[in-house]
């Protein structure tokens, strides 16, 4: 595989780069040197912020020289035979696919000339990998969706999209984990909350966890909070 | 009653501190002040540690009422801040330095003549709980702050009370409390002046941090796409000036200019970016990335400004007009550490200064 290449991002992060080849999925890799750099904490690293095709640090330049930081950072990436392949956490996450809270279900489905049922279960066949977490505090990026239901995002992005729509946008899926615009078609809603500000960690989801779809029914949407309360 | 009352909001005013830094992989925005330098200059005049939250004001409008006796400070762009007596008469707010009002004072600010934001800080700091390991509010995610959100009409925002408390600075504290108990002009303390019965501030001040005149000059170092504008807009990009327009915030600054086209179209995964970062989106214009803006962005990267000037994108107002100057990031962290050395240079003076408040004129 390629080796990523650290380059600057501004004065006071670096960031690895995996190049733009869809013939590569890096993602693996990038979660496996987060991982390791997570396990030295070192003063004058804050964030850590894996992508598909990058893995960005955030650093302090009044600790931390260009030189130092560099040779640091590329010893962790130069032999990826060390790199364990990265164990996340398997969740389940119950949707509610009834088209009253799947908004553009039904679109979906005529898009791809295929039934409701069908687009649904194709949406929780899979076993997802939160490939990173962005857009929004605990906003997952989801890879492993199927090609046949991958749909265009919309033309125009609606103002508000509600906290928890189960969404697809391109052939990535994802749960919007605050009420904000966003213009991925809707196929169901999830009542559980992915940000809270005073839980520690404040997000569900990582980067590098698995994630698995379990349908719901409307009525046991709506019973989720008085019975799952205390979660 | 205690606190500071919002008599009226103005165009977002919110509580900030320098952010929180560690949580950009879970999506959190770093946030903060915008203008960190005016905000660490504000806290320290009022003798606080640098990172204790002050109240970000944007352009004009906001009214307060003290409901305490408290000692305060502003700095940041001048928005003619005045005092409000209960007579109804007026008199003109001192900047960039230390003023202790009595409870009933009223705060209000005419309107910015230069730069956007100004920052009010409070001895002691504002009594708001630490979210994330940060007080900046992040309205988007309803984070920090004050409850989560800008101030608004109504609010009162906690302060920490004078008199010998916790959390604030011993030399301010007896200052304060010297000029309280002072029956006439010469029971004050050394270098105060009294502007009214219920208004005193320092003779001394510390300069405020210039935005600069138009077209503001901005160091950047080139991002990684760069190379992949065409030759016409790439000179176009370091040569000519750029408009800020209003659809701007603190997520971003939206800039107006001629527009930049990139050799071939490109489809990029999403990624990390940083506060600085100058995205493109496909309409051509650049955008400034702000502190509140997502930690990750889908745009080509065409350059980052330099952390030295990062204050000062938190002073553009719409119309105003930028220009980039390419450094090396050698030269962008020595800036970096000679504007240190200058903010901590300053904080020492102001330390200095409250320290040669004592004692009193009167022995």
């Amino acid at each position: 595989m390629d080796k990523p290449h650290l380059v600057p991002l501004g004065d006071s992060a670096a960031q690895f780069e995996w190049p733009e080849d869809p013939k590569i999925d890096p993602i693996g890799e990038v979660h496996s040197i987060a991982n390791r750099l997570r396990k030295v904490p070192r003063d004058g690293i804050s964030s850590i912020v894996p992508a598909y095709r990058s893995l960005t640090v955030h650093y302090d330049p009044m600790i931390w020289s260009w030189g130092d930081l560099s040779h640091w950072l590329e010893s962790f990436a130069m032999d990826s035979s060390q790199n364990p392949p990265c164990m996340g956490r398997m969740i389940d996450i119950p949707v509610c696919y009834d088209t009253e809270l799947g908004w553009d279900l039904v679109e979906v489905a005529n898009y791809h000339r295929v039934s409701v049922e069908e687009v649904i279960r194709m949406h929780c066949e899979p076993i997802y990998t939160v490939a990173m977490i962005g857009f929004a505090p605990g906003f997952p990026y989801l890879s492993g969706l199927a090609n046949a239901i991958a749909t265009p995002r919309k033309s125009s992005p609606r103002l508000q999209v509600p906290v928890g729509a189960v969404a697809i946008g391109g052939n990535q899926t994802g749960i919007y984990s605050i009420a904000s615009p966003g213009g991925w078609n809707i196929l169901g809603q999830t009542p559980v909350v992915l940000f809270q500000k005073d839980r520690d960690p404040p997000t569900l989801l990582q980067a590098g966890d698995k994630v698995r779809f379990r349908a719901i029914s409307l009525e046991d949407f709506r019973s989720w909070h008085g019975a799952g309360a205390t979660k | 009653m205690s606190g500071l009352q919002v008599l009226r909001s103005g165009m977002g005013a919110s509580i900030q501190d320098f952010g929180r830094t560690d949580f950009m992989h879970l999506g959190i925005a770093r946030s903060g002040a915008l203008d960190p330098i005016s905000h660490e200059m504000a806290n320290r005049l009022v003798g606080n540690p640098a990172e204790e939250a002050t109240i970000e004001l944007t352009q004009w409008g906001d009214l307060f009422e003290f409901q305490q006796d408290t000692v305060v400070a502003i700095t940041g762009a001048d928005l003619v801040p005045y005092l409000e007596f209960n007579q109804g008469d007026r008199a003109p707010m001192p900047q960039c330095r230390p003023v202790l009002v009595r409870s009933g004072v009223r705060l209000g600010f005419d309107g910015a003549k230069e730069g956007l934001r100004s920052y009010l800080a409070f001895a002691g700091g504002i009594a708001v709980p630490m979210v994330l390991g940060s007080r900046s509010t992040l309205h988007r995610a309803g984070l920090g702050g004050f409850h989560g959100r800008r101030l608004q009409t109504g609010d009162r925002i906690p302060l920490r009370s004078l008199g010998g408390r916790v959390g604030i600075s011993h030399e301010v504290d007896s200052w304060a409390s010297s000029c309280l108990s002072a029956r006439d002009p010469h029971w004050l303390p050394k270098k105060t002046s009294c502007i009214r019965d219920c208004v005193w501030s320092t003779r001394w001040y510390v300069p405020t941090w210039e935005v600069g005149p138009s077209p503001v000059l901005l160091r950047v170092l080139l991002g990684s796409h760069f190379e992949r504008l065409n030759r016409l807009s790439q000179t176009v990009f370091l040569e000519e000036s750029f408009q800020v327009t209003k659809e701007s915030d603190r997520m971003g600054v939206r800039l107006h200019g001629k527009g930049l086209d990139l050799e071939a179209e490109m489809e990029l995964a999403s990624h990390g970016i940083a506060n600085g970062t100058i995205q493109l989106p496909p309409n051509g214009q650049p955008i400034l990335i702000l502190a509140d803006g997502a930690p990750t962005g889908g745009y080509p990267r065409i350059g980052h400004v330099i952390g030295a000037d990062w204050h000062r994108l938190g002073q553009l107002r719409p119309g105003d007009s930028v220009r980039f100057l390419p450094v090396t990031l050698e030269e962008a962290h020595r800036q970096r550490r000679i504007q240190r050395e200058t903010c901590d240079a300053l904080a020492e003076a102001i330390q200095r200064e409250w320290k040669g408040m004592q004692p009193c004129n009167s022995e």
